[in-house]
């Protein structure tokens, strides 16, 4: 019994010791790429870094109206965000010749699912950060004319309406990557309606007092900003 | 686009019928019927006493009134009716209505009523508003002999106001553009004005008229052309300006964009200009100077101080992106004291006017938001202004606003400073840049 064993394990033992021996220089060659292709991002963006400097884009992308829309979607250097995409690119090139290294089938699989996957991803990708851009200015629009008109509670409004818009576009992003197809529109009419009903339930029954005090405190809408005698021009 | 492709062909035919005119007074409206006829009736007035053997034309030039606007000044009386008369006219005053062309807007009104006197080689034109209650036939005389006379190329109004009326111009646009252009033009937006012949085409010549300009932000425009322009300034004492009662539904943030708005862009397009400017010069004021009785003014400063502080606690980080920190904490130091101690100062309002301007340039799209997120900014000084000038007569006003004209330009190399950071320095200081 012990003997068949010892038999059992010798073999499995001299199958992946030839197995992996015969799979080192595949192993040394993808971490080989990967140790250039890290260096070369890290080369590539100090060389764009140096480049865009040099030919000073920050001021032309001011210029073009560009780094207003970058501030708004939260990114404050036109360089920084270009450099990034540089090493994105650089980072992908690795990823795919690493896998190349591993195993050429199944990189050649994955690459060709990617490309057949890349347009999708990309207009996922593009839908998203619209979405984040629009939320940011109908936040913002919502935020000033709600001051602007006394509603105290603007800031409220304001996220409402910033998590609204991307909560919507998000959908619309998981929907165009064939993600949850059939979840995510469902949890997004739920939860709507969920919000609604809530809300109606809340007005209409236990907290209506309450509600009316807060709504009266919250939302209480003072006389237009130029309700004075005053004429300003 | 020429004077005669302005004009729709009917109002050509009949712009060809009178031939040439030497003065033309035109009259901007929409909805004016309850005060035009007075208008009207003044100017008509006010030609045939001062100018009698002038060929005269007045121009309505209206926005499509429903309330019956264009008939009101059909059927105004002719001075023939008018008991005090100086001199008879010699010539009869043409008087029509015609309706314009372009973008919805004052400054379209005015294009018409400019191309036509153009078209009519008129020496002189005048414009003046449909709303006015106060006007008398004097102010025709005021705003064209001037013009008439030779010495001068535009009339900008001088009036006698509530010493809360008119904030801001009091508080912005009169010491920007002082401290700017280097003229001390009283009311720079006033409302009506007087111009030559040259000037007409020199407005007529600008690629304006399919922008902004043509919808709003005119007044501005017009006068800082004209400055800009080299053209002979001056100003007339009209007396005390009452119109007629706002509209309760007009949005003053709307109000505050289109006139801050104009001033910046104008600032762009005449950087060259400005740039360089580094004193004052009065100009001349024409007409008998009067005191005159002024209606109240009733005005609710808790609710301008409630909006003031909204705007700290709400908008601080949109306004954190155009002032500096520690206007910032003098800011939100103001909104935290006590009602009746509220107090922006000369020093940091002019400050933070001033990065509104450089954010304003340094973003090249939705600009305006900016400019619509600092009302509760202008709320907040003007309940300073109003709560510093509480027990001040008229020329204690008059002289705290030269305070703060002074300090606008003591402060105009922070400005600079500020401006040529938000974009570098220009490259083309000589050429004027076009108003988008």
């Amino acid at each position: 019994m012990w003997q068949v064993v010892r038999q059992v394990l010798e073999q499995a033992w001299r199958q992946f010791a030839a197995q992996s021996l015969s799979m080192l220089p595949n192993v040394l060659a993808s971490l080989l790429f990967l140790v250039i292709g890290v260096a070369l991002a890290v080369a590539a963006g100090r060389v764009a870094r140096f480049l865009l400097r040099r030919s000073a884009v920050e001021r032309r992308a001011s210029r073009l109206g560009v780094t207003s829309w970058l501030e708004r979607a939260g990114i404050l250097s036109a360089t920084a965000a270009l450099v990034r995409l540089v090493q994105i690119v650089f980072a992908l090139m690795t990823a795919a010749l690493v896998l190349y290294a591993l195993d050429a089938e199944l990189a050649a699989d994955l690459t060709r699912r990617f490309f057949l996957y890349l347009p999708d991803l990309a207009v996922g990708i593009g839908i998203f950060v619209v979405g984040l851009l629009a939320a940011r200015v109908a936040g913002r629009s919502v935020l000033i004319g709600a001051v602007n008109h006394g509603i105290g509670a603007a800031r409220l409004l304001a996220t409402g309406t910033r998590g609204a818009v991307i909560v919507l576009t998000g959908a619309m992003a998981l929907d165009q990557l064939g993600i949850g197809k059939s979840i995510v529109p469902s949890a997004l009419i739920i939860l709507l309606g969920g919000v609604t009903l809530a809300a109606a339930l809340a007005v209409g029954f236990g907290s209506r007092d309450t509600v009316g005090r807060w709504l009266d405190d919250r939302l209480r809408r003072p006389a237009p900003a130029d309700a004075d005698d005053i004429q300003h021009w | 686009m020429s004077a005669p492709d302005i004009l729709a062909p009917a109002v050509r035919g009949r712009l060809d019928q009178i031939g040439r005119a030497d003065i033309v007074v035109g009259i901007p409206s929409y909805q004016s019927a309850a005060t035009i006829g007075h208008v009207v009736q003044a100017a008509q007035t006010g030609l045939a006493k001062y100018f009698p053997s002038a060929q005269s034309v007045i121009l309505n030039a209206d926005g499509g009134s429903t309330d019956g606007t264009p008939a009101v000044v059909e059927s105004t009386s002719g001075p023939d009716t008018v008991l005090v008369m100086v001199s008879q006219p010699e010539r009869p005053i043409q008087r029509f209505t015609i309706p314009y062309h372009g973008l919805p807007g004052k400054g379209s009104a005015f294009r018409t009523i400019f191309a036509a006197a153009e078209a009519l080689g008129a020496t002189a034109c005048a414009v003046v508003d449909s709303d006015l209650r106060s006007i008398t036939p004097e102010w025709i005389h005021l705003l064209l002999a001037p013009i008439l006379d030779g010495t001068h190329d535009y009339v900008a109004p001088y009036y006698l106001r509530h010493k809360f009326d008119g904030t801001i111009t009091n508080n912005v646009v009169y010491p920007l553009t002082r401290a700017l252009y280097g003229k001390r033009i009283r009311q720079p937006i006033g409302g009506e004005f007087g111009m030559s012949l040259p000037l007409v085409r020199h407005y007529l010549r600008q690629a304006v008229w399919e922008t902004d300009v043509a919808r709003f932000g005119i007044d501005i425009w017009m006068t800082t052309e004209a400055v800009c322009g080299d053209f002979r300034v001056c100003q007339a004492f009209l007396g005390a300006k009452i119109h007629n009662a706002k509209d309760p539904g007009a949005d003053l943030s709307a109000m505050l964009v289109q006139v801050l708005g104009t001033v910046f862009r104008l600032m762009e397009a005449h950087e060259a200009r400005w740039q360089p400017v580094r004193a004052t010069e009065a100009v001349p004021v024409f007409g008998f100077q009067y005191g005159v009785g002024l209606e109240p003014v009733h005005v609710d400063v808790g609710r301008m101080i409630d909006h003031f502080r909204r705007g700290v606690r709400d908008l601080a980080e949109i306004w954190g992106s155009m002032f500096g920190r520690d206007d910032m904490a003098r800011l939100r130091s103001a909104a935290a004291s006590g009602g009746d101690s509220l107090a922006i100062g000369d020093d940091l309002w002019v400050r933070l006017i001033y990065d509104l301007a450089a954010a304003y340039r340094r973003r090249a799209s939705d600009r305006d938001a900016l400019v619509r997120a600092t009302l509760p900014l202008y709320m907040g000084r003007v309940a300073s202004f109003v709560l510093e000038m509480a027990g001040a007569d008229a020329a204690e006003v008059e002289a705290r606003l030269e305070r703060l004209c002074s300090a606008f330009e003591a402060q105009k190399d922070y400005l600079r400073r500020r401006w040529d950071a938000a974009h570098g320095p220009p490259s083309r200081r000589g050429r004027p840049r076009r108003i988008a």
